[in-house]
């Protein structure tokens, strides 16, 4: 081995803990950039590969009513790579001691695989026949509910209760995230489920042989969607269907509900508005951000901790550099020798970063699939990704190391061998401004001008401190945001306890018979409609939610914050919606009715409402049933319950009123979304280890750097007599200043983050606010700073023994 | 030579130190034994490794012996703790280095006030630099002083908190020749005017003549130790 070689070797070991620290910020963001990339990837791949594999429809055609000639018509356009008509209704599921399950049947082809959304058959079998009595279950709610193939489950019709035979758990590229529709994105399994019927059972079910209310469309790969869609409303035309609009959100099964029915008209909803696969675009668009912003800084930081740790190391060796050129070395073989240690520490950490690159990637993999529904995995090591995070890794340690390599490589060696001049001694700019910091204690005034000493490192410190702490505070921002949206949904929007759903529209009066049952506080009836709300051209396919004019237990509240109640003057909308139409307090929108023509109507905007989700609009309850013309409707109740979920004869007797769908508690949505929040704890967690990670192997190298570069100072000071408690408080302090402006640079870089991490979060399904709560600020900072303290007792023991004796006299240190 | 108890500065009986180099034992020195008076200028002479600094070290409280007792004003140093240690150095010793070895991110005044706080009574800094001719480069950081200020600081550092005994290593080593001439005097007259011990080591047999007493070293043991009847000034001084 050569003898630099062996130098090289040596003084890696002597600074293994330093250069060790600046392995494992290279690691990290290579190992970052490997897990989050991979995953991103492989979650997108394992989505496209399942729907490709299953047949997922490109549009699904949602009609009052439509025979199967012409689903067969549809199917035979050129461009078409399938059609196939199905029954997509809401039942009402009688399970004991349930309050109430509202499934979303669906009808199946018997014909396996399905030409369009096959099912992936997870446990059990599949239909024994076409006419056989039996359901597939999703798995989300088969899981939840408890049912295993060969349980029994009664669907409710009127007072009968048909029983149906659980033969298969299945999961459906349509629901990978099961939502209930845009508006509805969260519904807990507990009050809602999707359930599959073999398709002969359900026409029979339904009394609707060879007549479907959706018809799912296959396109070829490159097909005009355009043209398509015309020659679809063409097809649909001749069977009396109006018009085909194209939704631009989606609703499934929504207008299944519809209060109003019997006109033929239908809708196109594409793939990109399917609710399940716009979760899922959401999601990835977070996790794209997320798997890019950081891994850029931690490879920044990374840069920095090698260029901090090999420009002291040169420094401290310039005499033995001096000796290397006089006996004959040459610039490359010095600049050589340097890099030699960035590419040590590159080639280590992205080894490292590599291979908890792959760990993290299989982690998050597990973690999601325990959120959603993934039918078929395309879960792979991704070389393509692995290979450019290690080329990161590597490149940005070669161009850290090169810059004081290359300062070495160029010392003359009459210089190199003298002592290197006294350190710059200057006044700090801050005690020029603020004077009362020249008359502080030498404790506090020490410590601060080392700060100013060294600005370059001291701000690689901070800014390695704020980069933690941004990396801990963005994450926890996702848990605060939808933590306050929750509290914001149940605590401040919804006051009421459960909301009845009617299986059809029907009387607002069954709102006072209710209220008369003993343990029912209060009863408010609830009119629900699909609409689609136009402004100069831009149009939505919402909600409009009539409420009671007074004392609603639907609380309504603008972005600032103050109440608002619904106004017969004119329509309320919710932020999102606001902002997807482009209109503001004052404008005039247009109300078309989903289904129909009846209830078209213009109306000022007359406020803006805060809702985390669904974009929405309300009106009072009166003035849309006056739209409607049918006065005296409601689709649902708002009931207010003693001990908010009623007793166990409350509830069965809601739920035996012939009315009733299905009844949903809010105890039960909250807690099924707080659960849903908790499986996201893996998550911080990750982010916390890696953020806490770096900031300590930041602080630990630069308070190394530090000390190591003053040993002379301190022992001096130890020498004339400062205690050794008193240079620790100094040392403490001094890290503690750096930390601080590290924290006042992270809160709003981690702001900034959390902002860009939570605008996937802000669409038309959802907006999510970002929220920093000032208690998760408190205990990101104080745990920041307990890292910082816990990283600089390395630093404290070499205080602690250093040799004065052999300091005092070391004019190299 | 015969002296009472109360006058001697520093006492060392059958000092002894040997360091430890990996495999080897390198014995530094060899059972010193020697007695410097109150208000001497002691010039400790010897060549590189004869022990020099490591008696400096060890009068210092800097290291501690391997064998052997040293005493300093009725106290016997190597019996003390390490934070006795601490306030041994604070109030009866003043360093001063080869290196000068001053904070660079404080001024000259800022340095000399370091020390000064630490003591319940020093001298008063202003007036102490301005002794020194530095009254005018108060407020001057390290880097902007040149090597004989940096030092006259150092001195200055050492005295402020009023200490019996100075110790001082090589303090011209690094000196040009008049400077380091300048810094003797001055180290000289501190000596005379206020009654300190200094204890000086170097390897310039030269300064030996400015001495009132020089101690010659060679392998850790002590192989001259001779008053100077007739000290020269350090003015006079030529090597």
């Amino acid at each position: 081995m050569g003898k630099l070689r062996l130098q090289l070797l040596r003084d890696l070991a002597v600074h293994k803990w330093q250069f060790g620290a600046a392995t494992l910020v290279v690691a990290l963001g290579v190992a970052l950039f490997g897990g989050a990339y991979s995953s991103y990837q492989n979650l997108k791949a394992s989505y496209a590969y399942s729907y490709q594999r299953l047949a997922m429809a490109d549009y699904w055609l949602l009609v009052d009513e439509a025979p199967e000639r012409a689903v067969s018509e549809i199917g035979a356009l050129p461009g078409v790579a399938a059609a196939e008509g199905r029954i997509v209704r809401e039942v009402p599921l009688h399970i004991p001691g349930s309050a109430g399950v509202l499934a979303r049947v669906i009808s199946v082809p018997q014909e396996r695989p399905a030409s369009a959304i096959d099912l992936v058959l997870v446990e059990g079998s599949f239909f024994s026949g076409p006419q056989a009595r039996e359901v597939l279950l999703e798995r989300k709610f088969a899981n939840f509910q408890g049912f295993r193939p060969g349980d029994t489950i009664h669907f409710k019709k009127g007072n009968e209760r048909i029983p149906f035979k659980v033969v298969g758990v299945v999961i459906s590229p349509e629901y990978i995230w099961v939502t209930k529709s845009a508006a509805e994105m969260f519904p807990s399994p507990r009050a809602f489920g999707v359930v599959f019927l073999p398709q002969e059972r359900a026409e029979a079910f339904f009394g609707s042989q060879g007549r479907y209310n959706e018809i799912l469309v296959r396109l070829e790969p490159g097909a005009d969607r355009e043209v398509l869609l015309a020659q679809m409303g063409q097809v649909l035309r001749s069977y009396h269907i109006a018009r085909l609009s194209q939704r631009d959100t989606a609703e499934v099964g929504e207008s299944r509900r519809d209060a109003i029915r019997g006109y033929r008209v239908g809708e196109a909803v594409a793939l990109k508005d399917q609710p399940s696969n716009k979760m899922l675009e959401m999601d990835l668009e977070s996790f794209h951000q997320l798997s890019l912003m950081f891994p850029v800084m931690f490879l920044a930081a990374a840069a920095m901790a090698i260029y901090t740790v090999l420009s002291r190391l040169i420094q401290g060796q310039r005499p033995q550099i001096g000796l290397m050129v006089a006996m004959g070395y040459s610039r490359g073989q010095i600049l050589g020798h340097y890099l030699g240690f960035a590419l040590v520490v590159g080639l280590l950490g992205v080894a490292v970063g590599t291979g908890g690159g792959i760990l993290l990637g299989i982690y998050i993999g597990d973690m999601y699939s325990g959120f959603v529904n993934i039918p078929l995995r395309d879960f792979q090591v991704r070389g393509d990704i692995l290979a450019v995070g290690a080329g990161a890794g590597l490149g940005v340690s070669l161009l850290a190391g090169l810059v004081p390599a290359w300062a070495a490589a160029g010392l003359r060696p009459a210089v190199a061998m003298r002592p290197s001049a006294p350190a710059l001694g200057r006044r700090p700019p801050v005690e020029a401004l603020f004077p009362f910091l020249a008359r502080l204690s030498y404790t506090w005034k020490i410590p601060l001008r080392n700060i100013f000493r060294n600005p370059r490192r001291s701000f690689y410190t901070a800014a390695g401190v704020a980069v933690g702490l941004a990396l801990i505070l963005s994450s926890a921002s996702f848990f605060d945001a939808f933590h306050s949206a929750i509290d914001l949904e149940f605590n401040g929007i919804r006051q009421y306890d459960a909301q009845l759903s009617f299986a059809q529209l029907d009387s607002a009066l069954v709102s006072r018979k209710v209220a008369s049952y003993p343990g029912v506080s209060s009863s408010q009836p609830l009119l629900q409609l699909p609409y689609r709300v136009l402004s100069e051209g831009k149009s939505k396919t919402t909600l409009i939610l009539g409420l009671p004019e007074m004392g609603s237990p639907y609380r309504l509240f603008t972005p600032e914050g103050k109440a608002i109640a619904p106004s017969p003057e004119g329509i309320l909308l919710t932020r999102v919606l606001q902002e997807e139409l482009g209109v503001k307090v004052g404008d005039t929108v247009s109300l078309q009715p989903v289904a129909g023509v009846v209830g078209a109507t213009r109306m000022p905007v007359v406020g803006i409402v805060e809702q985390p989700v669904g974009g929405m609009a309300f009106l009072p309850l009166r003035s849309v049933q006056d739209l409607m013309r049918q006065p005296g409707v409601a689709t649902g109740l708002m009931l207010e319950l003693e001990g908010h979920e009623g007793d166990a004869g409350l509830r069965q007797r809601l739920y035996d009123l012939p009315q009733t769908a299905a009844i949903n508690f809010m105890t039960e949505q909250r807690r099924f979304l707080d659960d849903l929040l908790a499986l996201m704890w893996g998550f911080i967690g990750v982010m916390l280890a890696f953020g806490a990670a770096l900031a300590a192997a930041i602080v630990f190298n630069t308070i190394m750097v530090n000390t190591t570069e003053r040993r002379r100072e301190i022992a001096t000071l130890r020498t004339i007599g400062l205690s050794q408690g008193r240079i620790f408080l100094m040392a403490t302090i001094e890290n503690l200043l750096l930390g601080l402006a590290g924290i006042a640079l992270g809160l709003p870089l981690g702001y900034v983050m959390a902002v860009n991490f939570m605008k996937a979060y802000q669409g038309d399904l959802m907006s999510i606010s970002v929220v920093l709560l000032p208690r998760t600020f408190i205990l990101a900072a104080a745990g920041i700073l307990l890292v910082l303290l816990l990283s600089q007792i390395p630093a404290l023991r070499l205080i602690q023994r250093l040799d004065l004796a052999a300091e005092v006299k070391d004019w190299n240190s | 030579m015969a002296a009472s108890h109360r006058e001697i500065a520093v006492r060392l009986v059958g000092v002894t130190k040997v360091y430890p180099m990996g495999a080897l034992q390198v014995q530094a020195l060899q059972g010193v034994d020697l007695a410097i008076l109150q208000g001497e200028f002691v010039v400790i002479l010897g060549p590189s490794g004869s022990g020099k600094t490591t008696i400096l070290n060890l009068m210092g409280g800097l290291d501690s012996p391997s064998g052997g007792r040293i005493f300093t004003d009725g106290a016997e140093i190597t019996a003390l703790t390490v934070g006795q240690l601490t306030r041994y150095r604070r109030e009866k010793v003043g360093f001063i280095f080869q290196f000068f070895n001053l904070i660079p991110t404080l001024t000259a005044q800022e340095n000399v006030e370091l020390a000064a706080e630490l003591v319940s009574r020093p001298l008063a800094v202003g007036p102490l630099l301005a002794e020194l001719g530095l009254g005018e480069r108060l407020r001057h950081f390290p880097s902007e002083l040149s090597g004989g200020e940096q030092q006259r600081v150092a001195i200055a550092r050492a005295l402020v908190t009023d200490p019996p005994l100075v110790l001082c290593d090589e303090p011209s080593g690094i000196l040009d020749y008049e400077t380091g001439k300048r810094i003797f005097a001055l180290m000289k007259g501190i000596c005379r005017q206020r009654g300190k011990t200094f204890v000086v080591v170097t390897h310039n047999a030269a300064l030996g003549q400015i001495a009132h007493r020089v101690i010659q070293l060679r392998d850790g043991r002590v192989v001259r130790d001779e008053v100077n009847p007739h000290p020269l000034e350090a003015e006079a001084l030529r090597w």
